[in-house]
């Protein structure tokens, strides 16, 4: 799974990012309040795929460079608008029997 | 049976809300600047006071409700003149008509006035220096294809001009709120372009999502009505998001 996320990211696939997830999941990102915007709080699997549709396309959001660091975690870059932070997207919980992301939380690296 | 006006109710969402008022038995005034029931220019001085004027020959003893809802969002001058000044001017103009029935008023502004698109230059002067000439003067060079900052100025400065206004207005009995409606279906957006339908649907209307559909007119026109009405009267300095979740979706934490 997380290989599959890592290249969603990369190729700023909002949908197969969205693929990803539990349909009940949650994605918190920690980042954007270093650059003074409010950080994302984002709930459900269609609210990924409706957000990132947005950030990709209108956002100026890129994943960049994110490298699978162990079978949770990927160190990346995130551009946000031309900004970019270093951090850690972590995976913490999935579902035993789809593995299904559940929960993923980005927090500065 | 109460007085409604409508700024720009000759199409889309404004002619949506005329239909719906008519049908609950109002008595409607469409000003547009053609096919209305009193076609005026609202992005000139000259034309907003023939219309003001006009409201105050036919209705000396008041009217029940504004509805500014007139605007474009393509001409950079237009869009100052008509999307800020044909609204405020318009709203104050009948301030008086609207006292005198404890009306109220509703201005359209839009929900691009929570993605950080506007330019607060722009809105600042709006909001606090008011002067249209010398704004048009110094717009009048910029380069068109950037519309769309002044667009979302004109509404992000219309709706905190709105929430400046209600205590004063509320004080004196006329309430006076904003609705900020999302992407909205109009014979413009059924003919746009690929690149512009991208972009469209990047701003994802979520009680729509995968059908690709914009916000249905009636649904901004309900809610104009409701805000407009009585049922509202709790209501006043609100700007009420009419966009299918759009803004809760990009901008959950902002809860006020």
């Amino acid at each position: 799974m997380i290989q599959k996320l890592v290249q969603a990211l990369q190729e700023k696939d909002y949908k197969a990012m969205a693929s990803c997830f539990a349909e009940e999941c949650r994605l918190f990102d920690y980042c954007p309040l270093r650059i003074k915007n409010e950080n994302y709080y984002i709930y459900g699997r269609w609210a990924v795929e409706m957000f990132y549709h947005n950030k990709f396309i209108l956002g100026g959001l890129s994943f960049l460079d994110p490298r699978i660091q162990d079978e949770r975690t990927i160190n990346l870059y995130i551009s946000y608008g031309g900004q970019v932070n270093h951090a850690l997207a972590t995976i913490e919980s999935w579902e035993p029997e789809s593995g299904l992301i559940r929960e993923l939380v980005i927090r500065p690296a | 049976m109460s007085i409604y006006v409508v700024t720009g109710g000759s199409s889309g969402i404004g002619a949506k809300t005329v239909e719906l008022l008519k049908e609950c038995g109002h008595e409607t005034v469409n000003i547009d600047l053609n096919g209305g029931d009193i076609n005026a220019n609202l992005a000139t001085k000259e034309g907003r006071q023939a219309a003001i004027d006009e409201l105050h020959r036919r209705y000396p003893d008041g009217i029940d409700a504004m509805i500014c809802n007139a605007g474009v969002n393509r001409n950079i001058p237009l869009i100052i003149s008509l999307n800020y000044f044909g609204a405020t001017q318009m709203a104050m103009g009948v301030f008086d008509l609207l006292k005198k029935r404890g009306g109220s008023c509703v201005v359209v502004s839009s929900n691009t006035i929570a993605q950080g698109a506007a330019r607060m230059d722009v809105v600042g002067m709006l909001n606090n220096q008011a002067d249209e000439e010398r704004i048009l003067a110094l717009v009048k060079d910029y380069d068109r294809r950037t519309a769309h900052t002044f667009y979302a100025a004109t509404k992000y400065a219309l709706a905190r001009w709105a929430r400046r206004m209600s205590a004063s207005w509320g004080a004196q009995g006329v309430r006076i709120n904003a609705v900020a409606p999302g992407n909205v279906r109009t014979a413009m957006t059924d003919q746009l372009g690929p690149q512009e339908r991208v972009a469209v649907d990047a701003l994802p209307v979520p009680i729509n999502y995968g059908s690709g559909a914009l916000m249905d007119p009636n649904d901004l026109a309900n809610a104009i009505v409701f805000l407009a009405s009585p049922q509202a009267h709790g209501v006043n300095g609100v700007v009420l998001f009419v966009d299918g979740g759009t803004d809760a979706l990009l901008n959950s934490e902002k809860v006020y």
